[in-house]
């Protein structure tokens, strides 16, 4: 079952801001049991929010513009499905939110009036392609089944690994089989390899000359368009100001008032795009680069080495103007950010280096695109993501118990049941 | 090279003063009337009072004194608004504040509202560290002190005494528990004690100064003529249930057929010498090192995932695709240690005397957020923490289970109990010298 981003972004009614707000507001206050919408009654979803980005935010310079409302959720299957799935079970709820919304219109157009408005993601990451919201929740029930087991039963199961994986294995013999993990998750890796070599030695041989002038006319152009796209770059870096006031926060007890409370948080950034056809251009292709790689290469848990995050994705809005980033990790902010810089510095910084606070506030200085600053300035790089983020409304997620390495460890966990290769790792999932 | 103005810093960033100054007091003030303390400010200058870095210790050394100040303590001093802005946010909003005793961990019992000081109501504004060589010396200095602190319109909210000094062969301080401590203290960059390889950069442990990330600077509050070479203190008193910790011991060990002391050593990662606890050992081998990094132990078969000194710096394991990168990361999140224990020992540590005993939290770090608050909140108490479950930190947490990684099998403590309690503690800001001379001419 393949994960999918759904992004819906509407106006807000500019007279309805305060009245949408304030029916939000209570359910993501007691998003367990409220008597509005259980969010766990749909067995496809993973994580979903609901936040509003002012007019304003983060500079006052599309301040004509109306107040968006954007509904996010990571969930199994279809969007449409989902959409279906809220509207028949919940009407209520999903007309009243969105009677607030320009443009709606009523129960019957309300499908495909969020489907229309759906932006999907421009880059999406999800830490385990192919495990369904059921399936994470069965092997935790598993895994935690296995660990009693062992506990009660440690002193007889003392032999040799194998006499200890049969005598477990034989006691949950009713459980199935996982299922097979997706095809790219396991060569992802090669297919992406095997694009670059391509690409790599395409450009060579037409460089060259050995396949044919019109290859090499091509190869000739492809150069001279990097070194065209390495000086506009490099002008466009050696005049961008950074944000000379770094150390400010603004007021973020918003934010803050919302996060650290529980083992998951999430984290909400809306930036200004900076102006001009070449930033759009940039930040477009380096999002496309992400996304491959977060499509074949980063399929195990692990996003260059940050091991924290659930599901992220990164939309440019409508209006081509602002940066959506999204992202549901373990851990607090503090630690995440940290993981950013100690980690991912790289692929953060080429896509965030073509962002802005406002007039004159840009990202951390940065050279080459991702090559040197950017998100390495530590302090400038947190005061920058602290000064972008909003707080959500509403906040759901369907295993806020469970890390990224969880999930994976329950895997693990319920395969070892049926294969004895790899003993030694099984038996330290338990 | 970092080269420092060693007369600028205050002594307690190179020492805990352990080796010559035996007694120790650490009094939590009230400012009542700004101007006289800064008139006592301006005095404990002039005087020579506040020890530096220049200032080193020697046999004839009677006392030492450093000072530290809160948020509230600055907004007593009347700074204006900006130069209160540019302090961390952590430090401005305090220990006490609900989103920090939320990362904390510092809830229920542990909760502000039940601490004997630092909370809404019982605030400090100042800190004041006293030392003396011996106990009749430091009961002038203290009687001398508490006498200045009226005059200076300074009210005490609470005072703690450093117990009789336990310290094994080594020179190491033997905290309540029985555990030698504080083997692990960073080397620092440009610091007179610093011997060997300096592993850290200077601008982890004081303003002003390259930090680990690409040589930048850690904010400086206020001015850089204002901020350097000060730095932040943490203070937290930690209460420890001596005899609640070895029944538990017994009784648990007893239940999984191993002994107290193996169970404790895996628990706190060093047996009580303070050797690194490996695998297969039975016992203390009693060879105590600091020169390891987990590399040799990626299972965590010796020192488990989830013992506190594992969780207290991980060093070169987990944090990273290498041992290097794993390394570079655990730099990022460094405490300097420099507190000591208070109360009595117990004598039969099986058997509670019903007196209050503990740890006198001290550290020092840059940014608050990013190391100490760091280390409390994504190592120590993280329940997840190195792809644990449902785990806390076995000696300072408050409840969990607790995995002893063992081949073929693990075993599992499942529920420990609390052993550690927060009882007071506070963030302050300590300036160097030339700032102390601001804010007492101000």
């Amino acid at each position: 079952m393949q994960q999918n981003p759904m992004t819906v972004i509407t106006a807000i009614k500019p007279d309805s801001l305060q009245a949408l707000t304030d029916y939000l507001k209570p359910i993501g206050k007691d998003i367990k049991k409220n008597d509005v919408i259980q969010f766990s009654h749909y067995q496809q979803l993973h994580y979903c929010s609901f936040f509003i980005i002012p007019s304003n935010h983060p500079s006052g310079n599309l301040s004509a513009t109306p107040a968006l409302l954007v509904f996010e959720a990571n969930i199994d299957g279809e969007v449409s499905t989902f959409i279906n799935d809220l509207i028949n079970d919940n009407s209520v709820f999903m007309n009243t939110v969105y009677g607030y919304c320009q443009d709606y219109q009523d129960n019957a157009h309300l499908g495909s009036y969020l489907l229309s408005h759906d932006y999907g993601a421009n880059a999406f990451y999800v830490a385990h392609p192919g495990q369904g919201r059921n399936v994470i929740y069965e092997q935790q029930q598993l895994r935690k089944d296995i660990e009693q087991y062992v506990d009660a039963n440690r002193s007889t199961l003392l032999e040799q690994p194998e006499k200890i994986r049969e005598t477990i294995a034989n006691h949950f013999s009713s459980t199935s089989k996982p299922k097979p993990q997706p095809f790219l998750n396991s060569n992802g890796d090669m297919i992406f390899k095997a694009i670059l070599a391509v690409l790599v030695l395409t450009l060579l041989g037409g460089l060259f000359g050995f396949l044919g002038s019109i290859a090499q006319i091509i190869a000739i152009a492809v150069l001279v368009l990097l070194a065209v796209f390495a000086i506009v770059l490099r002008s466009h870096e050696s005049s961008d100001k950074q944000d000379s006031r770094p150390w400010e926060s603004p007021n973020i007890s918003a934010v803050q008032d919302v996060e650290d409370r529980q083992l998951q948080n999430h984290l909400t950034s809306v930036i200004e795009i900076k102006s001009g056809f070449f930033r759009l251009l940039t930040l477009k292709i380096v999002l496309f680069g992400i996304n491959l790689v977060a499509k074949l290469v980063a399929t195990k848990g692990d996003l260059s080495g940050i091991v924290t995050i659930h599901f992220a994705r990164w939309v440019i809005l409508p209006d081509k103007k602002r940066l959506l980033f999204m992202s549901n990790y373990d851990g607090s902010w503090e630690n995440y950010l940290g993981e950013f810089i100690d980690h991912a510095s790289q692929g953060l910084t080429a896509v965030w280096t073509n962002t802005q606070l406002g007039e004159n506030r840009g990202f951390p200085d940065t050279k080459w695109l991702f090559l040197q600053g950017g998100s390495r300035d530590e302090q400038r790089f947190k005061a920058f993501a602290r000064n972008s983020q909003l707080a959500e409304l509403i906040w759901y997620s369907a295993y806020p118990d469970l890390s990224v390495k969880n999930v994976a460890n329950n895997r693990s966990s319920h395969e070892g049941l049926f294969s004895s290769s790899n003993l030694a790792a099984w038996l330290k999932c338990l | 090279m970092t080269t420092l103005n060693l007369q600028d810093v205050q002594g307690i960033v190179f020492s805990g003063y352990n080796k010559y100054m035996s007694c120790s007091s650490y009094y939590l003030l009230q400012i009542n009337d700004a101007k006289k303390t800064k008139a006592w400010l301006k005095n404990l200058l002039d005087q020579g009072q506040i020890t530096h870095g220049e200032d080193k210790a020697t046999d004839s050394t009677e006392n030492r004194l450093n000072l530290a100040i809160s948020y509230s303590g600055l907004e007593k001093l009347q700074l204006d608004e900006a130069s209160l802005n540019s302090f961390e946010r952590s430090y401005r909003e305090g220990m006490y504040s609900a989103h920090r005793s939320t990362l904390l961990g510092d809830q229920n019992g542990d909760a502000p509202e039940q601490w004997l000081w630092g909370n809404k109501a019982n605030s400090v504004d100042v800190l004041v560290l006293l030392f003396s060589k011996d106990a009749s010396i430091h009961a002038a200095s203290q009687k001398q002190h508490q006498a200045a602190f009226k005059k200076a319109g300074l009210g005490i909210v609470w005072h703690l005494d450093a117990g009789e000094k336990r310290q094994d062969a080594d020179g190491f301080a033997i905290e309540h528990f029985g555990f030698a401590d504080g083997i692990s203290d960073p080397v620092v960059e440009g610091f007179p004690t610093a011997s060997g390889a300096a592993a850290i950069a200077t601008g982890e442990f004081l303003l002003g100064y390259p930090n680990q990330y690409d040589g930048k600077l850690t904010q400086i509050p206020i001015s850089e003529q204002f901020g350097t070479n000060g730095t932040y203190l943490v203070l937290r008193q930690l209460k420890q249930d001596v005899a609640a910790f070895w029944t538990f011991m017994d009784e648990e060990a007893a239940r999984q057929g191993i002994t107290a002391d193996y169970l404790a050593a895996k628990m706190v990662g060093r047996w009580q010498s303070g050797a690194l606890v490996e695998a297969n050992q039975d016992t203390d081998p009693k060879t105590v090192s600091n020169d390891f990094d987990f590399s040799k132990d990626p299972d965590g078969n010796g020192c488990p995932f989830g013992a506190h000194i594992r969780r207290a710096n991980p060093r070169a394991v987990g944090l990273g695709t290498s041992d290097a990168e794993s390394l570079t990361v655990a730099n990022r999140h460094r405490l300097l240690r420099r507190g000591r224990s208070y109360g009595k020992a117990l004598e039969n540590p099986r058997n509670d005397d019903g007196q209050e005993r503990g740890l006198v939290f001290i550290c020092l770090n840059a940014n608050i957020e990013r190391q100490f608050e760091f280390v409390q909140h994504t190592w120590i108490n993280n329940v997840k923490f190195s792809g644990l479950y449902d785990e806390d930190d076995p000696l300072i947490g408050r409840v969990g289970n607790f995995t002893i990684p063992e081949e073929p099998l693990r075993r599992r403590v499942c529920g420990f109990q609390q052993f550690v309690s927060t009882r007071g503690g506070g963030y302050f800001f300590l300036p160097s010298l030339s700032a102390l001379g601001i804010l007492g001419n101000s």
